[in-house]
């Protein structure tokens, strides 16, 4: 997100160089170029003042010089003849240029001599002439007037009188020609190059100018400052001229007071620097461009690219790929800070790397349990979706992980019954995640339904990411041990109860004839003492019955033991033959007391009802009834018996019904218990029934009576398993 | 000893055992009369005077009743029961003779508010000896519920 709005550094660092250091940079060197401007037109203005003075001094030397010249041949006329006057003025002329010609005037102002000689002029009056009138000149030097310029007839010239009184009288005139200052300023100005020179006079009026002709024109320049300022004094100063600006120095001639202006164009005076100065500037701008440039390359080169590829190299590392690691520390780079933080990353990494693989098989390791463990763990997150399913949830269940995690109706597959669902999940909901042992059936993908015991305790060990995790045990198989385990000891219970019970009677049962039979001995010792044959008789007759009766139950119990168990194996056996079998072996009782059998003609049909078991046993059943019906005929005068079958409900009821004496209701349980007796004279034991009904219960068929009491006959009825209730029961 | 003769009823299924227990009260002189039934529903037919027994000539009132535990049709206890719940019949003592010496059967009998338990001695010697102080003891000392 932040590297959307940052730069690149090369890219910081050249806005930084160029805004905080290029402006100064900028700033510094036109202060320098000001600088070195300001300290050059000092020395322009001083050389161009000096030139000015330099000129003013050759101006005043010339004027100098002139009146000299002239002093010379004032002295000379003072004191020679007209003739040598002649003479010397005309050597004069020849070896002095400053003079177009010098003339002598007596008191009258008439022409005496002149040179060079010109007979026109000699005794003219020049009295009219202003020079003649002495308050008239305006300049005195050495003893010398000079006159108001005037441009020359002869020469056409400018042009000044030089005037020499003489102390005899007349004096002597030079006409001066100002042509040599033209010369002068002309030549001053071929050598400095674009310097405009010029001079005035007092009243501002050109006397030398490079346009000759301003000068014909006696051209007046002392409305310019630089002229003003000049008449007062030497001076120098800028200012406006001919549309643009200009350096202008003055200087005044000493004596007579003229001015020498030396003038140069501003631009003129710059112009070196300012292209000295761009230059440097350029020069500069482009050395820093280039250093600018350079830095950023070795910027980009050391530090820019080496930590992009750090980056690079890092975000590989975030990223996992710990392979990059090693390129870390290879980092072509100059900076030895870039590089120790290479290495560091590296070592870093290397770290991150060991303390992750140990994190790896930490977590590894306790997925292993997790995942592997025999015991169901699974956590649901926020939306009641399953999000994790270890390997023996799938074993329990048949479900696989991928079915079942991030499957959202998972928990429709895992409990279909949508009432037993919502059931669970309103207890869930209220007990809260903490709670153990608790019993769900679900369901598995085979169909079958098992019973989980879960426990939740994740109310006190939160796993971030899992609203609620569980684990569970598979107790189908020890709920199903338990039940049978249950069933088994409610059996033992019944069998230990029975055997109690059997134990208590055989006891009794027992017991009974022996006290009969010490009872007698004793009777038969007094009798035999008192000789009574009779009660003799009766006591030995007790005590063998007691012995026989006692034999019977004997022979009994160990029958009874020995159908405990079943010794023939099951085999299928048709109800209407054992029927058949069991009548003939009890045929002389039934003969004796005139009883009639029928057997069901549908039992005896070849494919009857049969049932499977035990043969003999199951013979022995029948018997055992028959033969019980036979004993409780009572007084019945015409005594039946029938052996049938019917069909109740699901089950295959067979009897054997008789008219005889019956049994009242409450005494149908009675009847089958080990030596129970309903009539004291009744003869046997009272094993029978017991024998039928435990040869039945081994079989797992039922017997039970039907009968409505006193002389209304009785049913004893009994189901047995077939062959196809075996084989399924088997299954 | 009273010059009256008392009625002994006698519960017991087993004839021998009737037998023995009237021969050993004849040789004492217990000059009684008992009367005998052999299972628990005469028993009770006897008591509450139905059946057989309607008559009350021929069901007078025992002074004591000696009771087997183990009888046919009707139990013993049953018949213990039966006796002592019924206001007529709770006062007459009722001595239980039996062959069992079962705790269950002791614990049960005195439940029911049995009088005595007695266990048949397998000894000759001591079961006359028994027989004679039986009759001695509850039908001389002791003191009958009515004359």
């Amino acid at each position: 997100m932040k590297q959307t709005q940052s730069r690149p550094l090369d890219s910081v660092l050249l806005r930084l160089l160029l805004l905080r250091l290029f402006l100064p940079l900028l700033a510094l060197t036109l202060l320098a170029v000001g600088l070195t401007g300001y300290l050059s037109e000092r020395r322009l203005e001083s050389q161009q003042r000096q030139l000015a003075r330099s000129l003013a001094y050759r101006v005043d030397d010339y004027l100098d010089q002139a009146s000299r010249v002239l002093g010379a041949v004032a002295l000379t006329a003072e004191m020679s003849t007209p003739q040598e006057l002649d003479r010397y003025m005309q050597a004069t002329h020849q070896a002095y240029g400053y003079f177009d010609t010098f003339y002598r005037l007596d008191k009258s102002g008439i022409v005496t001599s002149l040179a060079p000689p010109d007979p026109r002029h000699k005794g003219l009056d020049m009295s009219s002439r202003p020079f003649f009138h002495r308050e008239q000149q305006t300049t005195e030097q050495n003893g010398v007037t000079v006159s108001q310029p005037f441009i020359s007839s002869s020469t056409g010239h400018l042009t000044v009188h030089m005037v020499h009184w003489l102390a005899a009288g007349g004096l002597i005139v030079g006409e001066f020609d100002l042509g040599v200052l033209q010369g002068a300023i002309t030549a001053e100005q071929d050598r400095a190059e674009a310097d405009l020179v010029f001079i005035t006079d007092r009243a501002g009026a050109l006397l030398a100018h490079p346009q000759s002709a301003l000068v014909a024109q006696r051209f007046n320049v002392s409305h310019l400052e630089i002229v003003q300022r000049g008449l007062t004094g030497e001076t120098t100063l800028r200012y406006s001229y001919d549309g643009g600006w200009v350096l202008g120095s003055a200087a005044t001639v000493e004596q007579i007071g003229w001015i020498v202006v030396v003038q140069a164009p501003f631009s003129a005076t710059y112009t070196p620097y300012v292209g000295g100065a761009s230059l440097v500037l350029l020069l500069s701008l482009g050395i820093w461009l280039a250093l600018v440039w350079n830095l950023r390359r070795q910027l980009r080169r050391h530090i820019v690219q080496p930590l992009a590829r750090l980056s690079q190299g890092t975000d590989a590392l975030a990223a996992g790929d710990f392979a990059q690691g090693k390129a870390l520390v290879d980092i072509p780079t100059a900076s030895a800070e870039v590089s120790a933080l290479g290495a560091n990353f590296y070592s870093m990494s290397q770290a991150i790397q060991a303390r992750q693989a140990a994190l790896r098989e930490s977590e590894e390791r306790l997925r292993k349990v997790v995942q592997n463990m025999p015991v169901m763990m699974d956590a649901l997150d926020e939306d009641k979706n399953i999000v994790a399913w270890n390997q023996e949830c799938e074993r329990v269940t048949g479900f696989s992980a991928q079915e079942i995690v991030g499957n959202p109706q998972a928990l429709e597959l895992l409990y279909p019954d949508q009432a037993y669902r919502e059931r669970m999940m309103a207890e869930w909901a209220e007990r809260g995640d903490d709670f153990r042992g608790w019993e769900w059936e679900i369901a598995c993908k085979d169909g079958s339904v098992k019973t989980v015991a879960w426990s939740n305790i994740s109310k006190h060990f939160a796993i971030p990411g899992w609203a609620t995790w569980a684990i569970g045990v598979d107790v189908t198989e020890r709920l199903r041990i338990e039940s049978e385990r249950e069933a088994l000891i409610e059996e033992l219970e019944v069998k230990n109860a029975e055997m109690e019970r059997f134990v208590y009677t055989v006891s009794h049962d027992l017991k009974s004839p022996l006290i009969t039979i010490t009872g007698f001995l004793g009777f038969l010792e007094q009798d035999a003492l008192a000789g009574n044959v009779e009660r003799i008789k009766t006591d030995v007759a007790h005590i063998t019955n007691a012995a026989t009766r006692m034999q019977q139950l004997l022979n009994e119990l160990l029958e009874l033991s020995r159908i405990g168990r079943l010794v023939n194996p099951p085999q299928e056996v048709s109800v209407g033959e054992l029927a058949r079998e069991a009548v003939e072996m009890v045929a002389g009782r039934l003969a004796k007391r005139d009883v009639a059998v029928e057997i069901a003609p549908v039992l005896l049909q070849p494919d009857g009802p049969t049932v499977c078991g035990d043969r003999p046993r199951l013979r022995e059943v029948l018997e055992n009834l028959v033969d019980n019906a036979v004993k409780f005929m009572g007084d019945q005068p015409h005594p039946r018996i029938e052996i049938g079958v019917r069909r109740d409900d699901d089950e295959t009821v067979f009897y054997v019904r008789d008219n005889g004496m019956g049994i009242e209701p409450r005494y149908h349980d009675k009847v089958f218990g080990l030596f129970e007796r309903l009539d004291a004279k009744a003869e046997g034991t009272g094993v029978g029934l017991t024998i039928v009904k435990r040869v039945v219960d081994v079989h797992g068929g039922r017997v039970w009576v039907e009968s409505q009491g006193d002389g209304q006959g009785c049913a004893f009825c009994f189901t047995l398993p077939n062959k196809s209730e075996l084989t399924h029961e088997e299954q | 000893m009273q010059g009256q003769p008392l009625t002994i009823l006698l519960i017991e299924d087993n004839p021998d055992h009737t037998q023995l227990i009237l021969r050993s009260f004849q040789d004492h002189r217990v000059a009684n009369q008992v009367r005998c039934v052999s299972d628990g529903r005469a028993a009770l037919d006897y008591l509450f005077r139905r059946g057989d027994y309607a008559d009350p000539k021929k069901s007078p009132r025992p002074h004591l009743i000696l009771l087997d535990l183990r009888l046919p049709r009707v139990d013993g206890l049953q018949v213990l029961r039966e006796i002592k719940i019924s206001d007529e019949l709770r006062r007459i003592p009722v001595v239980v003779l039996t062959t069992s010496e079962a705790e269950s059967d002791v614990a049960r009998a005195y439940e029911f508010h049995a009088n005595s338990y007695l266990v048949k001695p397998m000894d000759f010697e001591k079961f006359t000896q028994l027989m004679d102080e039986l009759g001695f003891y509850w039908l001389g000392w002791n003191h009958q519920p009515w004359p």
